[in-house]
């Protein structure tokens, strides 16, 4: 069975272990949440959406009962995570490249191999969106990083035995028996 | 600088009403809304100055803005949840704990599930 978890929370996962962030400091964004007020560094990761690989289904012994079937499906997607540093102090500026070896880190092997994704071995091109906020200069650098995953849903087969209960009715209506009996 | 105490004259101007506080709190990298407490705030409430909502953010002007006095300590991005089940969330703080008071800026928040 895959083990899965979002990829922006693996990637968030990865940033503050490997950055040695508390909770308050490293979270997802688009959400209502107010900036700390310290003047620390803290991550933001974002998903900025996927491009759709491709995609399967497979029907499959359940390992639990093994006694029925239910079906397995399957896509794989690559998907755009933006990372967005910052700080009110320098330590954006001083960090920023710290990203990039913490998403080649073994602990990021680690988490890719435990969840079944694949991180890019380079980020985008980090860029400076420092501005002013609030009272003083926000120090934000922004940068992006590929990450392939697959995803999975499992569901009781829907139409078990359908094929064996159909009785030959047509799209006008009109009901045709089958041809085959078997008589047991 | 010396600034008047107004405090007594605040705490005469409103009357206690019961809130209940919900504070965001970072979970698994999310930020989750939980309750935390359930007391009194005295706590004086107006729409906001037209002028005021003239300089926000184009998109946040048509929010319901209020602001508000009071003698306690609120913390930025609280919920505050009125017996009415009106739930006002505290935008931005000013500190004239000199003068014996807190200015708030709130907006009421008109869906149940967010904090």
């Amino acid at each position: 069975m895959l083990e899965q978890r979002e990829v922006t929370k693996v990637v968030a996962d990865i940033l503050m272990s490997e950055m040695a962030l508390d909770a308050e400091h490293c979270l997802l964004g688009d959400q209502q949440y107010a900036l700390p007020a310290d003047d620390e560094l803290f991550v933001v990761v974002f998903d900025d959406g996927f491009k759709p690989l491709g995609g399967t289904k497979f029907i499959e012994l359940d390992p639990a009962s093994e006694n029925y079937l239910h079906e397995v499906q399957q896509y794989s997607g690559l998907h755009d995570v933006r990372v967005e540093v910052m700080s009110f102090s320098n330590a954006a500026r001083l960090r920023i490249g710290e990203v990039a070896m913490a998403l080649n880190s073994i602990y990021a092997q680690q988490l890719s191999e435990q969840y079944q994704i694949q991180i890019a071995d380079r980020i985008k091109t980090p860029v400076n969106a420092t501005a002013a906020e609030e009272t003083g200069m926000l120090f934000r650098y922004s940068t992006h990083v590929n990450v392939t995953a697959m995803h999975q849903k499992v569901k009781p087969l829907p139409f078990y035995n359908y094929y064996d209960k159909y009785n030959g009715a047509l799209q006008d209506g009109t009901a045709k028996s089958p041809e085959v009996t078997i008589n047991e | 600088m010396r600034i008047p105490n107004v405090r007594q004259a605040l705490r005469g101007l409103g009357r206690p009403a019961s809130f209940q506080i919900i504070k965001t709190e970072v979970k698994d990298h999310e930020a989750t809304p939980s309750v935390v407490a359930t007391t009194y705030i005295n706590l004086v409430l107006q729409p906001q100055k037209a002028r005021d909502i003239a300089v926000k953010p184009e998109g946040e002007r048509r929010w319901r803005w209020f602001e508000g006095w009071s003698v306690d300590s609120l913390e930025l991005g609280w919920t505050l949840v009125s017996e009415k089940g009106v739930r006002y969330r505290i935008m931005s703080t000013t500190d004239w704990s000199q003068g014996g008071y807190y200015h708030y800026e709130l907006t009421e928040r008109p869906r149940k599930d967010c904090a």
